[in-house]
Parts: structure tokens; sequence; C-alpha cells
């Protein structure tokens, strides 16, 4: 797969690093069929979870009876249940999307990160979606944990091409409702967009169970704003330009990303999601590595198998 | 402010290199395609208003540090009396220089007479702002151009020196349009060293205005500086000389000097100090002065035997050293006679008779013929009269010559109607028609010069019957020649209509009177005598006197006639000039004595406005009382340093505010996944 020409953003030798660790949710998931990944569900395993009364319609052979012998009631007794996860990529497809100064555009960055995960999820036997939105329309995928599946992931990603406006804000609060099941949701997007609103996504996907991780991708010019002489700046998703001088505006323009930011991150750490800011910058294979590495650690905890 | 490189200052445009940096820079704009655009537009919206006081303000000081050095390389100066200026050196510069005595007058607050202090300025004059300048010299002593190698050099030119003349300023400021018009420079400034003393400036005379005219139509570009140096005079006292005559009585002689003695009006009562000189012998005397001016009559007696008596008084030295001393020469009168050329026989007669009355009483008098003239001066006369048309050619020269040399000159109208056009005389007068007197009323006198002159009262102080003279015909005559106006005519005796009976009019050392009407039936009375004898006689004791052993005249008004003739100070101290300074001169077996002109001790100035309405439309600088500002006018200094600090503190501001605008800002990575 990696050999394919037109697959360039899948590597094959960060796939091979990166295999040997999991991806572990950090909640209890959903699953079709049983995986690596606590599931919601109680289920058949050997480890005890708890109990809990009955209620008519259970099946009866779960009832403890020595609790009911001792008690003179109906106790069912629970098991934690494994299950596979259903993990949906929310790649932003916005024209935003593909501006570039030296190391790529930031389209092309999630486009790798989004192939990584979703060769990872799949050979751990993770169901994988993908949704790429735009103004122009929505392409979905949805989960499935067939590595054939895993081609039409590929396709999509390699047909995708950033343009027209960002459908952020719907597409979270879209999603949010539509993976009904408890899911690993990762979006991946540079979320230029009022940060309230985008709080309220993330609050609404997190109070669908979602687990739901912010890769929040960055450019080193848009953070820095380093430009020697007067410029004039396009809008990439409109008609709007501008001429102005930077070292006027620079100031003004720090300080309103960095307020951008620290709102942002402080609202996702309030809202319990996995934040990541990402420069492009920095190699994807690291920001892999340290994602999984967090989760693992995070997951450790709760109870991985 | 001036600058020595003025063109230098057409760097300043370079000023602007910032602003056209900024400019250009904006134009030179980078498209780029941004996504993070939100942020702009806030910034934009907001917090820009700072920074983009800062970015203006870093211009600002960028100009500001660019046009300082700029100004430094044009090398400022300041102070100075000569002002700012960005047009450059003039191409010429004439200056005008008041010689006269009142010049000399010492500001007690610097201790340098007017003069000094005016060729202290000039001599401070910056030479690389005037590297290219011509400076010519006028002087008021000798009013002809001369060319100096620039004003450095003036206070040690024996043509700036000190002087004991009156300075006439219309003829100075003619004399330096008539160079202007003769060289044809360029640019040209008329820079006027002068204390404005009125009876020097006349600014009154009428040749003002034509003076202006000719200075605004000259073609080149004129500016007139004044410098004005009006020091006060503190403690000064003057002694002036009004007259001094021979006096018989008895079988001694004596001289009568009266003397006026004028100091500060503010000064109290004082003993005053004085010398007398007599034949260089000298006697301390003594003056009580009260108020403002005191006149003194001294009585010396003339030693047996003496031909020519000189003398005078003298002060001590005090604010002004050349106002300090009258001097007097007179001769024994001798001889006098009278020449008479008339076209009237009868009026001729009677003048002769008037001249030389009696025999035996050392008066003697001629009848000539007008071609004649020339051998009848010769004769040495004390009085020449002229009665007929006015004279030209030949006698006219013989006359004005006569005249210049001491005599004195008498004219008066022709009998007969004047020919068509009688004509303007080099001796500046010309004869109108006649006019006869109403048959019921002759013309009569009203006002004439009783005090002194021809027409003065008699010794015993009875009045002349002037007016009773009847005058039934009489000539109108008016000023002619080169200098028109009033023509330098004074009168000495006026109709009741204002017009003259009788005027008067110096030449050199002598005068020419001009009488209106004839001693004829007729035309007058005056052949009754009771006037025309005295008249006479009084006119001829007059050249007599001024062409006797001893002379008495204004210093200026009076100078040798040619370089050949040698004027030899008989006081000691050689080295004085006899054009220039006062003092007693030995000129063959005559003594002359010149003083100072008594209007040099007029306090009457000129005020400002007053000189710049005589130039006017001709633009005026006027610089005044420079030593009164305190600090020496003449040192101008160079700013450059003061320059220098500005422009390192306008780069050290840039500076500061630059780095405040590229301060390192917190870093932005909190949230990042390191790298």
């Amino acid at each position: 797969m990696a050999g394919e020409a037109h697959r360039e953003f899948l590597d094959s030798a960060v796939l091979a690093r990166l295999s040997r660790l999991a991806l572990n949710a950090r909640e209890a998931m959903l699953g079709s069929v049983t995986g690596i990944h606590r599931s919601a569900t109680r289920g058949s395993s050997v480890e005890f979870a708890e109990y809990r009364k009955y209620v008519p319609g259970d099946d009866i052979r779960h009832v403890d009876w020595r609790v009911y012998a001792r008690t003179d009631r109906f106790f069912m007794k629970e098991f934690e249940a494994d299950t596979n996860l259903r993990c949906l990529l929310l790649l932003d497809a916005s024209a935003s999307m593909g501006f570039a100064a030296k190391h790529g555009t930031k389209f092309d960055y999630a486009r790798r990160l989004a192939a990584t995960l979703a060769y990872l999820l799949v050979h751990q036997g993770d169901a994988v979606g993908l949704v790429l939105f735009n103004e122009r329309g929505t392409v979905e995928i949805p989960p499935r944990r067939s590595p054939a599946h895993l081609k039409a992931v590929f396709d999509a990603l390699a047909a995708a091409e950033p343009q027209g406006r960002t459908t952020l804000l719907e597409t979270v609060h879209a999603y949010a409702e539509k993976a009904r099941r408890r899911a690993l949701v990762v979006l991946l997007s540079d979320c230029f967009t009022e940060p309230a609103p985008l709080l309220d996504g993330f609050q609404h996907m997190r109070f669908q169970k979602h687990d739901l991780a912010v890769f929040h991708l960055l450019d080193r010019l848009e953070i820095d704003f380093s430009f020697g002489r007067p410029m004039r700046f396009a809008d990439l998703e409109g008609p709007f330009q501008m001429i102005t001088d930077p070292a006027v505006v620079a100031q003004g323009y720090r300080e309103a990303l960095d307020a951008y930011l620290e709102s942002v991150a402080r609202g996702s750490r309030e809202f319990g999601v996995d934040y990541q800011r990402v420069v492009t910058d920095a190699g994807y294979e690291q920001v892999l590595a340290a994602f999984l590495l967090q989760r693992l650690r995070a997951g450790a905890g709760g109870g991985a198998a | 402010m001036t600058f020595l490189q003025p063109w230098m200052l057409w760097g300043l445009a370079a000023a602007s290199l910032p602003v056209l940096i900024h400019l250009l820079n904006r134009l030179r704009y980078r498209r780029i395609a941004w996504a993070a655009i939100q942020f702009l537009i806030q910034a934009t919206r907001s917090s820009t208003r700072n920074a983009r006081l800062r970015h203006y303000l870093i211009l600002a000081c960028r100009t500001l540090a660019i046009s300082a050095f700029l100004l430094l390389l044009a090398r400022p100066i300041a102070g100075g009396w000569l002002g700012a200026s960005l047009a450059g050196a003039p191409d010429m510069v004439l200056v005008l220089l008041d010689r006269s005595a009142s010049m000399e007058t010492v500001d007690p607050r610097v201790q340098t007479s007017r003069r000094e202090q005016a060729l202290a300025l000039l001599a401070g004059v910056p030479r690389e702002r005037f590297a290219s300048t011509r400076f010519v010299l006028l002087d008021s002593a000798t009013a002809a151009p001369q060319e100096i190698a620039g004003p450095a050099a003036l206070p040690v030119l024996a043509l700036a020196a000190a002087t004991d003349t009156a300075a006439d300023l219309p003829a100075l400021v003619r004399a330096a349009a008539d160079a202007i018009a003769r060289d044809r420079p360029g640019r040209v400034e008329v820079w006027i060293a002068s204390d404005l003393q009125a009876s020097n400036w006349r600014p009154d005379a009428r040749e003002w205005r034509d003076l202006a005219a000719t200075l605004a139509a000259l073609p080149q570009d004129v500016r007139v500086r004044v410098l004005s140096l009006a020091a006060p005079a503190r403690g000064n006292r003057s002694v002036t000389l009004r007259e001094a005559r021979r006096i018989r009585s008895g079988g001694a002689a004596s001289v009568e000097m009266v003397v006026d003695l004028a100091q500060d009006p503010a000064a109290g009562p004082a003993k005053v100090p004085l010398t007398l000189v007599v034949n260089g012998a000298r006697t301390p005397v003594e003056a009580a002065i009260e108020g403002a001016s005191l006149t003194l009559t001294r009585s010396v007696p003339w030693p047996a035997g003496t031909d020519v008596l000189w003398g005078g008084l003298e002060l001590p030295a005090d604010g002004n050293p050349r106002d300090n001393a009258c001097r007097f020469a007179l001769g024994v009168p001798g001889a006098l006679h009278a020449v008479v050329v008339a076209d009237d026989a009868a009026c001729g007669e009677r003048l002769r008779l008037a001249a030389a009355p009696l025999p035996d009483q050392g008066r003697t008098a001629a009848l000539a013929a007008p071609a004649a003239l020339a051998g009848a001066l010769a004769r040495e006369p004390a009085l020449a009269v002229w009665q007929g048309a006015a004279p030209g050619g030949g006698p006219a020269a013989a006359l004005e010559d006569f005249a210049r040399r001491g005599g004195t000159v008498l004219l008066m109208p022709p009998g007969a109607e004047p020919a068509a056009a009688a004509g303007a005389s080099p001796l500046g007068l010309a004869w109108t028609a006649a006019e006869a007197a109403p048959a019921e009323a002759a013309f009569r006198v009203a006002v004439w010069e009783e005090m002194e002159g021809p027409l003065a009262r008699t010794l015993d102080g009875r009045s002349l019957p002037v007016a009773a003279l009847e005058v039934r015909r009489r000539a109108g005559f008016a000023a002619s020649g080169a200098d028109a106006a009033d023509g330098g005519w004074l009168p000495i005796a006026t109709f009741v209509d204002g017009r003259p009976l009788l005027a008067r009019r110096n030449v050199g050392a002598g005068r020419i009177y001009a009488l209106s009407t004839l001693a004829v039936d007729g035309w007058s009375g005056l052949g009754d005598g009771w006037i025309l004898v005295p008249l006479v006689q009084r006119l001829m004791e007059e050249g007599g006197r001024r062409l006797g052993g001893g002379v008495t005249a204004e210093c200026g008004a009076w100078r040798p006639a040619s370089a050949d003739e040698r004027w030899e100070s008989v006081e000691g101290g050689g080295g004085s000039d006899a054009a220039v300074a006062a003092g007693v001169y030995r000129c063959g077996a005559r003594r002359v004595a010149l003083n100072r002109p008594a209007a040099e001790d007029d306090p009457e100035r000129v005020d400002e406005a007053r000189v710049r309405a005589l130039f006017a439309p001709v633009r005026v600088d006027i610089v005044a009382d420079l030593a009164g500002r305190g600090s020496a006018p003449a040192v101008q200094s160079e700013l450059w340093p003061l320059l220098l600090i500005v422009a390192m503190l306008f780069l050290l501001a840039e500076g500061v505010l630059l780095v405040g605008e590229h301060a390192p800002r917190p870093s932005a990575g909190r949230g990042e996944v390191p790298s």
C-alpha cells in the first residue's frame, strides 16, 4: 500500500515503528466485536465488574444465587466486556488547510496523520471511518474493520483537495449525533473559527460520550507572523484582501492569536478533550508517537487489556 | 541662522528618504494567501493604534536625524547682525561708512566708538560666507568707491579712520548707486554703517525720492542693510566756535572768541577745566556750566607785530574725543579791493562807490568789462560783483574758482529784460523776467537775517533800515545746475510774498550772494546807500577775512585744491590729514583753522521707520544697538555640535522605539506537541 504513488502520505517505516504502539481509547467503547478496548456493555469476560438489581427480562443465568440466598433479592452479576472501537476521523478539507509556508500544507500533514491512524487502528482490529468536510460537501466513509475497507479510506484521502469554506462547526455537531454509539472521534483541523461555538461543538461531542481527540494544526508562520515588508493578505476562504505593514499589526495579531489559542486550550481541558496543538514543522511521526504514548499512559490506570 | 554652505541645504531633500522608502515598501508588497485572516482583522481593528504611532515616531526620528545631519553639513551659524539669508553671498557689497565726527562718540558700555563698533562688526563677517564677494568701501569723507580685500581689513584702513567731517548720506548713496550702475554686478548689498544723525541724513532733502527710485530701477537685486550705531553719549562735553574776530580799540588789537560749551543735559553744574591755546601756547582756564549749554566769550590780546593769530579752546578727554577742541585763525586785514562788472552803467558806478566810498581807507574798487574779468580777478580782490545776465563759460568758471578759493561773489540781475532764455549758469542760478510792483505799493522786505551776515545789526545794535526799503522792480531767480531743488541757496532777506531779495550759497571756502534787484532808480531805493554801502562793505570784509592770512572754516568744506598743495599742521602731530582732520594748518603764508561742522553736535537722529521710508520701495534691514544686547554681536557661533547632539538623540530615540517594537515575545508554544 505504501508503495503506491498516490499514497505518499503513507510511510511504511513510520507505520512499522508505530505499529508497536496500540491506540487506546481513554473510555469504555461500544464495539461490534470483541477487541482490545474496554466496552461500555457488560460482557462475558473473566473480570468481575459489578452487581445490579434484576429487572424482568434479564438473563437468569447471570443471577447470583448466593446473594439471593443471603438477601432474598435478585442481583445480576456483571462482568467487563472487551470490545473493538469505532474511530471516526474528521478531516477538515477547507481551503485554509491548504496554507503552506515552508513545510507543506496543513492538509497534507493532516492527511498523513489520518492515514497513519487509520492503518494502526485497522491493524489492531478496530473500525475506522473517515469524514472529509468542506462547504462543497462531505465525503463520509462509515467505520468498518476490514483491511479491505482501509483501501477505501486511503482512496478518499488521496482524492481530497482542500477547497471552499470550512463547515467545521456543522460537521462537529452533526457527527456528535450521527456517531450514535460511543466512538473515538479524531478531529484534524486548523480550527480557524470563533472559539466559543467551537467549544460548544466539543462539549456536544463529550455529551454524547465520544472520546474526542483534536489535532489543532498550525503553520509556524501563522504563529510567528514574521514578515519583513508590507504584504497583501488574501483570505484563502473568501474574497477578502488587505494590505498592511506586518510591523504595524504584528503585535495585535499575536495578541489575538494567543488569546484564541489560550481559550481553545482552556475549553478543551475543561471538557476533557484530548487536545494536541501541532505545528506543521514538527515531524508527524513524533507527534503521533507522543499522542499514542500519552494515551497508553492514561489507559494504564483504566485497565487496558 | 545663517549657513556657511547653504547649497548643502539642497540635501535636505534626502530627509524625505525614510518616508520614500516607507512608501515604496508599501507599494512593493508581496501577496500571500493567508488562512488566519480573522486575527489580522482583529489586529487591525483593535490594538494597532499604538503600533502605528510608534511606527510613525520611528519614521519621524529617522527623518529628523537625517535633517539634523544635513543641517550640520550646511554649517549653520547663529547670532550676528547679518541675520538669516539662504540666498548665498552677493556679488558685491558696498560698505557705506559714516566717518563723521559724531561717529566717534564712545559707547560707555564697551569703551569703543560707534565707528569702531561698526568696523568690528564688519570685520567679524564670516569670510567663508563672502568668499567670492567684492567689497567696495565708500567712506563719507571721500565718497569715492574703493575696492577692499575684505571687511577684515577695514579696522586698519586709513580710509576708515576717524575724521572731523560731516557726512552727506544722500551723496554717499548716490555714489553707491553710480558705482552699481557702472560696475553692473549681479546681486548687490549696500551696507550702511551710520549713527543715523539727522544732519548727515538730511531726511527732508528731495533727492532721497530720486535716489530710492534710482536704486529700485537698477536691474540688480539691491538689498540695503543699515547698521545703526546709536550708542548713547554719556558725560560728553563739546566746544564749538561760534565766531572769532579781530577787534581794534584804541591802539591795541584783540581777538574776541565766542564759543559754545555744551554738555549732557543730565549732568549737573560743573566747573569745566579748559585749555586756551593761542599761537601754540597753552593756558589752563575754567568755566562754570550749569545747564546744557553755555556761551563763552573770551578776549585774547593780539600780540604786536603778529600777522596771523591762531588758537582755540580745548576740553579734557571725554565721551567723544572729536568734539573737544575748536580752532580759529585770523590775519591782520589788509587793503580790500572789489571788482565790479555791470551791464547797467549807473548801477555799476553806485556799486563801485559803495565798495570804496572814501579814498585812503584801505578800500579800492574798479569797474571791469566782462572780458577783462579774469585779469581783474588776478589782482586778488575780496569781492567780485557781476551785474547782468547770469554768467556762463569762462567768466562763470573764473568766478566759481574765485569763490572756491574763499572770495565773495555778488550776482545781480540784468538791467534790461533778460534775453529769451537767460539760461542756467554754472554758478547755480538763472534769472527770470523782472516784475514791477503795482503803482501804489512797492515790494517790501518782511524777514531778514539780523544776527549775522551782510544785513546784520551795526556794532551798536541798531538794525539796518531794510524794512523801509522800497523795491519797485525785482527779478526772480531760480536755482539751476546739477543739484536742483533749492540748490543750496539760503535766503537772507525775503519779501512779504516769500520771494527772496538776498540769498547765499557756499562754494568751496567762499560764498556766492544773489541780490534780486538793482541799485538804480526805477528798481529800488538801494541806491540811497543806507543799505547798499554796509552790504557791500561787509561782503568785502567777509571775502577779505577768508582770503587773508588766517581762515576759519569747516572741516571737509575747505580742503587742499590739489595734491600738490601742501598743508602742514602747525600743532605738531604732523600726521593729520587736512582734508578730514580738524586743526590748524599752514598753507603757504596763510593759516587755516578747520573745525568739525557744528551740525555734528546735533543729537537729532532719523528714526528707523523714516530710514525705511527713505529707501522705499527698496527693502531695508536695520540692525540697531548691537552693543546693548549684552553679548559680543560679531561673534557668530557655529551650531554643528548642537546639531550633532540632536541627531544622536533622534537616533537613540529611534533605537529605543525599535527595540520596543521587536521585543522578544513570550513563547507561543504552550500546548504544542514538542518536536
